[in-house]
């Protein structure tokens, strides 16, 4: 190969040459960006054989100490396990997503014996989900109507055969291999055991202020951690039933990072609505809001700062406006004023 | 066309020296990054492509419902529909009963099949000159915790039954021939050696991803390996599935139904008394019917009509007309 070797200073390079150069590393940079992508998802039978080798094995979470010491009238059954994000469908299958979806972290659980029958035991559940946002999200996901009060916690209620309750930031389940008083007693001892065991006192939750109180039925408080109401993207949603002389119907909001995001959001819901046929129109008396009739319920819905919000399921549109109206003013009243 | 620019000897070496640093470098980094071994995946056994069909000449389409709470009696009047359990199972016929032992939960919370319904048939098969039954299942829990805490263990070894739990040695990699998911698949098929009926029993149930597990559902327990990541896709695995399998029989047990929260449930409330036990040669019309038992229609769960357009069965059970009968 000759080279050219001359004196003269080297020139800049031509403005095609640069748009050349230009678009070469681009094009390079979109191929890069496409394996990072594939190399996300790859074909199941891949991560499977990768499980064989042992890789994800190792990365398995390590065994837990025991739960907690058998609280009276109990024995320990079965060693503790515990679950990662990784293994929790290992344990509940095709529940995982709906734990996953909600920030969770890890679950023990561990099975305690009645005294004096082999046969009677409770298995404890304990999800660490992070927060108490989260937590309350998968137990009001789960939530059994018609179900007894419980006093273990604020957010707790008892099935014939299992409690189930928010500690701090654990979703917690103790679920009985049968019914009755013996269980009964049993559960109550471990949900005392449990929660003196970590203290987590009443929870930070500030959205509870956020909904109007007169007609709130209190065990309605719940929230959704992902795609609520079926749109993907609608998520950390606070929502809640209210019972008035005309019906119930349901308030909810969610806060974004910005009114830009809320009125997005909002959008998006009314196009997903539109096309289940639902029929849209300005909402006389709130404005800015719009009436939704849908499946024969109707809504109203609007945004307010930051906040996405609205009143559904209600069998009269009169309710659903009367209840949005009283939400906005509480939201305006906490100071969320601009529209 | 611009004349090339003119360089420098200076210029020249300079350039020349960062090329190839970069060649050096990005060289060096690949050598870092290089796995001269590769994902070993399952070496040194060639995939299976598909299973034994199971089904039974002049048997298809058969389709019986039975109405009642006690599971033994509605078997009973199921099979009698159908034409006895001696319509499938014959004298030395080595029965595999494939039952739903997912979690080590109690009967009373209906995540598992129950185990009355393992005894009873287990007992019929024998009646009927089985030479041998075997009842096992890849559960998603500790294997021998879920037999031994659903009561199916037990139930299956009073009613005489030998109980195969999952071990490394009885998986073999599967292919279904047209298949996009189960390719080279981990599948338990060592307690199908030398068995020549093939039964499925499981109960009717919510499910969180996939809207319903019933009997095509049940057929998930056969895969080994990271199975779960096939909840991403499950309706085309479970059409997959139902074309994989090709049983004998399915039981479907509605006796209690798991309406909410499934598939593990945990609380009493969760269930429903549904009353009904459906038992067929077409799984596909079986979970077609149960699906109604969870207030679901057929085109709720995608599964079923892609298991039809698979060729695994029929979606509309009602033209196969089926045997009603009540305790």
């Amino acid at each position: 190969m000759s080279v050219a070797v001359h004196p003269a200073a080297p020139q800049r390079p031509s403005r095609r040459e640069s748009a050349i150069a230009a678009a070469l590393m681009a094009l390079l940079a979109l191929i890069a960006a496409a394996v990072l992508r594939e190399q996300k998802r790859p074909h199941p039978a891949v991560e499977n054989f990768l499980h064989a080798r042992g890789l994800a094995a190792a990365a398995r979470a390590p065994e837990p100490a025991a739960l907690l010491p058998p609280p009276e009238g109990t024995r320990t059954l079965t060693a503790p396990e515990r679950f990662d994000r990784d293994s929790l469908s290992d344990k509940i299958d095709g529940k995982a997503e709906l734990y996953l979806s909600a920030g969770f972290v890890r679950l023990d659980c561990q099975r305690l014996a009645l005294e004096g029958d082999e046969d009677a035991w409770i298995e404890v559940f304990l999800y660490e989900m992070g927060s108490f946002e989260n937590a309350l999200s998968v137990f009001s996901a789960q939530r059994r109507p018609d179900a007894a009060a419980l006093d273990v916690a604020e957010f707790a209620y008892a099935a014939e055969n299992a409690f189930f309750f928010v500690h701090g930031t654990r979703y917690v389940e103790l679920i009985a291999s049968g019914a009755g008083e013996p269980f009964t007693r049993a559960m109550q001892a471990i949900a005392r055991a449990l929660t003196a065991e970590r203290p987590a006192g009443r929870p930070a939750w500030t959205e509870r202020e956020l909904f109007p109180a007169a007609g709130l039925i209190p065990e309605s408080l719940g929230r959704v951690a992902a795609d609520a109401f079926g749109l993907a993207g609608l998520d950390r949603v606070y929502r809640a039933t209210y019972r008035t002389e005309t019906g119930e119907a349901m308030l909810f909001f969610t806060r974004r990072e910005s009114a830009a995001e809320a009125q997005a959001l909002a959008r998006a819901y009314l196009e997903m609505l539109r096309t289940f046929g639902a029929a849209i129109a300005p909402a006389e008396g709130l404005e800015g809001a719009s009436r939704i009739e849908v499946l024969d319920t109707f809504e109203v819905v609007f945004t307010r700062g930051p906040f996405f919000a609205g009143a559904r399921e209600a069998a009269d549109p009169r309710l659903a406006l009367d209840l949005a109206r009283r939400l906005d003013e509480r939201l305006a009243e906490a100071g969320h004023a601009p529209r | 066309m611009r004349p090339a620019d003119p360089l420098n000897r200076r210029e020249f070496l300079r350039r020349a020296a960062g090329a190839g640093l970069g060649i050096a470098l990005a060289g060096g980094l690949s050598g870092l990054a290089f796995d001269p071994e590769g994902p070993a995946g399952l070496p040194r056994e060639e995939a299976k492509t598909g299973l034994p069909d199971f089904s039974l000449p002049g048997t298809a389409g058969r389709l019986a419902i039975a109405r009642g709470a006690e599971r033994r009696e509605t078997l009973g009047l199921a099979l009698r529909a159908l034409g006895g359990i001696e319509s499938f199972v014959r004298p030395g016929d080595r029965v595999l009963i494939k039952v739903n032992a997912a979690f080590a939960s109690p009967p009373i919370l209906s995540a598992t099949t129950h185990p009355d319904l393992v005894f009873e048939l287990v007992r019929l098969c024998f009646a009927a000159g089985a030479a041998a039954v075997v009842v096992t299942d890849n559960p998603i829990n500790d294997p021998a915790s879920c037999f031994a805490l659903s009561g199916i263990g037990p139930a299956a070894r009073r009613a005489g039954a030998a109980l195969v739990l999952p071990s490394e040695g009885l998986f073999t990699p599967v292919s279904l021939a047209g298949g996009s998911l189960i390719r080279n698949w981990p599948v338990l098929t060592g307690p199908l050696a030398g068995v020549t009926r093939l039964i499925g029993v499981a109960p009717v149930k919510d499910h969180h991803r996939s809207g319903a597990s019933m009997t095509l559902k049940n057929w998930y327990g056969l895969l080994g390996g990271r199975r779960n990541l096939f909840h991403q896709d499950v309706h085309r695995l479970i059409a997959e599935l139902a074309v994989l399998v090709r049983p004998t029989l399915v039981v479907l047990d509605g006796t209690t139904a798991m309406m909410t929260n499934g598939p593990t449930g945990g609380s009493l409330s969760d269930l429903r008394e549904t009353r009904t036990l459906i038992a067929g040669t077409d799984p596909v019309a079986v979970d077609a019917c149960g699906a109604e038992l969870l207030g679901k229609r057929p085109e709720d769960l995608p599964f079923l009509g892609a298991a039809e357009r698979a060729g695994a069965g029929t979606v509309d059970f009602r033209r196969l007309a089926p045997a009603e009968v009540s305790a």
